[in-house]
């Protein structure tokens, strides 16, 4: 799901794209901590030290991004629009579950018309049902998971994620086990780098992290 | 002077009429008067939707509630063979929904939904608008929850609700006896009686009457 080699696609074009990341995302007992570089590479070039990968999408709903920039970003956009429309309509806005499904749709409608979006992201929230962690894949499959990570760094971010995540985790625990899987990941793999933008999901919204917070919890 | 009528300006409902009336559509609301009673009510405790049957010579009854999925019914007067088609296009809607979000459709959206192509008749050439008003019944996210849709389109969010032959006398009794606190038992009588208001001096008989109780625990 993470592994996108784009040299395979038979009648398209061969594009150099944008795709070393890496993205933890983890649930804890009453929401969610979200991680990313800041990396964009093009092969062995790094395009942007500065790339923004984590969006938020509503109050309670955040996405991030990994592969083929400009696919990610307008699939960002279009959702968010959607969402937009959905509220406006009712009054009320849709849940977490809801936009997982949506980009999901949006994602499976394409790769069947042969032109995927070039993506692999994360759907995190908080919704009724309590915190959600959503894989998405280019072909519009969607998981719901205790801790995902997608990008290039994400099997070294799995090792950490697989052997400290655990139920019920209290909000500064989640955020010592996800950044260690991003900083392990960030020191193992050279298309991630750059910096981390971290944020956390909870009753009172997304709170995302400054650079000193950051330093902090993987000083403690 | 001649009046609108004469005019022509009721002839469609694509039209307006000097005063800015749509007079097509307001023969649709007519319409929808002369089917039979439909009665919808809600409080915090649930939905109750309940109709009257009406039998035509041998035929069974037709039925009154339908199920457009699993959280929501729907009740309609009017014309039935357009109510057929909003019920039918509604079921639909819910079922796209599923299959785009996940998860069952909102009341309102599914309200928004019929309301919307309901609207496309009365706005384009050679059509006629739907003959039928249209309530929506169920439970969502934001509880029990009461959406009507009235042969113009219009989406209404309602605590009760009474349309069809008779529906000025079960307003009135509905108006009087609605409160927010409502028990389910109380709401089942209220919209039984109400539409033995609806029925004037006629005899109701209690298995002519449809009912669908949606109780909410929560």
């Amino acid at each position: 799901m993470n592994n996108m080699n784009l040299n395979n696609m038979q009648n398209g074009p061969v594009i150099e794209a944008k795709h070393g990341t890496t993205t933890v995302a983890l649930r804890f007992k009453d929401g969610v901590v979200v991680a990313a570089d800041k990396r964009a590479s093009m092969g062995t070039f790094i395009a942007s030290k500065k790339t923004e990968k984590i969006h938020d999408l509503n109050k309670y709903t955040i996405a991030t991004i990994a592969g083929l920039v400009s696919d990610a970003q307008y699939l960002v956009n279009l959702t968010k629009a959607n969402i937009n429309l959905y509220e406006l309509g009712r009054g009320y806005p849709p849940t977490t579950k809801m936009i997982g499904n949506l980009l999901a749709s949006v994602m499976y409608e394409q790769y069947r018309a042969y032109f995927p979006y070039y993506v692999s992201m994360l759907a995190c929230g908080l919704d009724k049902e309590g915190p959600h962690v959503f894989t998405l894949d280019m072909a519009g499959g969607i998981t719901d998971e205790d801790f995902a990570s997608t990008g290039s760094g994400s099997m070294i971010a799995y090792g950490v994620l697989d052997s400290t995540w655990k139920e019920d985790l209290t909000k500064d625990a989640a955020l010592k086990i996800g950044l260690t899987a991003l900083k392990t990941a960030i020191s193992r793999d050279t298309a991630t780098g750059d910096g981390m933008d971290v944020a956390v999901v909870d009753k009172k919204g997304i709170k995302r992290l400054t650079a000193e917070q950051v330093k902090a919890v993987l000083e403690e | 002077m001649l009046g609108p009528q004469s005019m022509g300006y009721d002839r469609t409902s694509i039209m307006y009429s000097p005063e800015g009336r749509i007079i097509q559509t307001e023969y649709a609301r007519e319409s929808v008067r002369r089917g039979s009673i439909a009665i919808g009510i809600k409080s915090k405790k649930g939905v109750v939707l309940a109709g009257l049957l009406r039998v035509v010579d041998l035929n069974e009854p037709d039925k009154k509630i339908h199920k457009i999925s699993e959280n929501i019914h729907a009740i309609f007067a009017g014309v039935a063979a357009d109510g057929r088609i909003l019920i039918s296009r509604s079921r639909l809607e819910a079922e796209i929904f599923r299959l785009t979000y996940g998860t069952q459709i909102d009341i309102v959206g599914l309200a928004i939904k019929t309301g919307d192509y309901v609207q496309l008749f009365t706005q384009q050439g050679g059509l006629r608008p739907f003959g039928v008003g249209i309530l929506f019944g169920g439970l969502d996210d934001t509880g029990p929850c009461l959406q009507f849709v009235d042969p113009g389109g219009s989406v209404a969010s309602c605590k009760a609700k009474a349309m069809g032959e008779g529906d000025s006398e079960a307003i009135a009794f509905l108006k009087e006896k609605y409160k927010d606190e409502l028990t389910i038992d109380e709401l089942v009588e209220i919209a039984k009686e109400a539409i033995r208001k609806a029925a004037r001096d006629a005899e109701v008989d209690e298995a002519n009457i449809a009912i669908e109780i949606i109780p909410y625990k929560g």
